[in-house]
């Protein structure tokens, strides 16, 4: 049985002092299907401004929340602290 | 003309609650109804990086794509705007009577035009 790749997890971590991180969430699947950011659908459509929420008005640290949805045919997870994963599920 | 209501009213502070979008706000009510993207991001990204509050360091670049990805969706889907792609123009709707509130806060934000006669 042969191991497929075609479900690696990519990671990067999102820099939350960032004026609008949703936009980065953006940027990061342009650079991975290497196209430029404004072929994606706007962010606002998928996730409307909830990540940013999450950053700009940061719950305690003890709630560790994690907002996970799918945008542009990834499955993208974000954490609290910044760190984000990418799955691509089409 | 929608008339003022307190729903309308807390839409539209959710809406000014961004500077950006305060800006394109007050650019599309004062400057020029209609306006091309190109032109509306540089002028806001001159703005803001002579912004004495919040050094953003914010190029012009990452203002278009934020004004993408964003704020003018925002605004488009609250039907203040309509941000044509083909001719990458951005037009206002209307503002649902609430211009008092923009400005204000353009008073405050340093941008707005001086009255005739200053």
């Amino acid at each position: 049985m042969t191991q497929t790749h075609d479900d690696e997890i990519v990671h990067r971590e999102l820099n939350t002092d960032r004026e609008e991180p949703a936009v980065a969430i953006a940027e990061v699947v342009a650079d991975l299907e290497g196209k430029q950011a404004d072929e994606l659908t706007p962010t606002y459509n998928c996730i409307d401004g909830i990540i940013s929420e999450l950053y700009s008005n940061p719950p305690s640290p003890e709630a560790q929340i994690t907002v996970e949805f799918t945008y542009s045919g990834y499955r993208i997870t974000v954490e609290q602290s910044g760190a984000a994963e990418f799955v691509k599920v089409t | 003309m929608a008339e003022q209501t307190q729903s309308g009213m807390n839409e539209m502070f959710d809406l000014l609650r961004h500077p950006y979008r305060r800006y394109v706000l007050y650019h599309l009510t004062h400057e020029s109804e209609t306006v091309d993207f190109g032109t509306l991001a540089a002028s806001l990204a001159n703005w803001d990086a002579g912004h004495p509050e919040e050094s953003r360091n914010t190029s012009s670049a990452t203002v278009e794509m934020q004004l993408r990805h964003m704020h003018l969706p925002k605004l488009a889907d609250a039907g203040l705007i309509t941000f044509a792609q083909e001719s990458q123009s951005i037009e206002l709707d209307g503002i649902n009577g609430h211009s008092q509130f923009i400005d204000q806060a353009a008073r405050i934000d340093g941008y707005a035009l001086p009255a005739a006669g200053e």
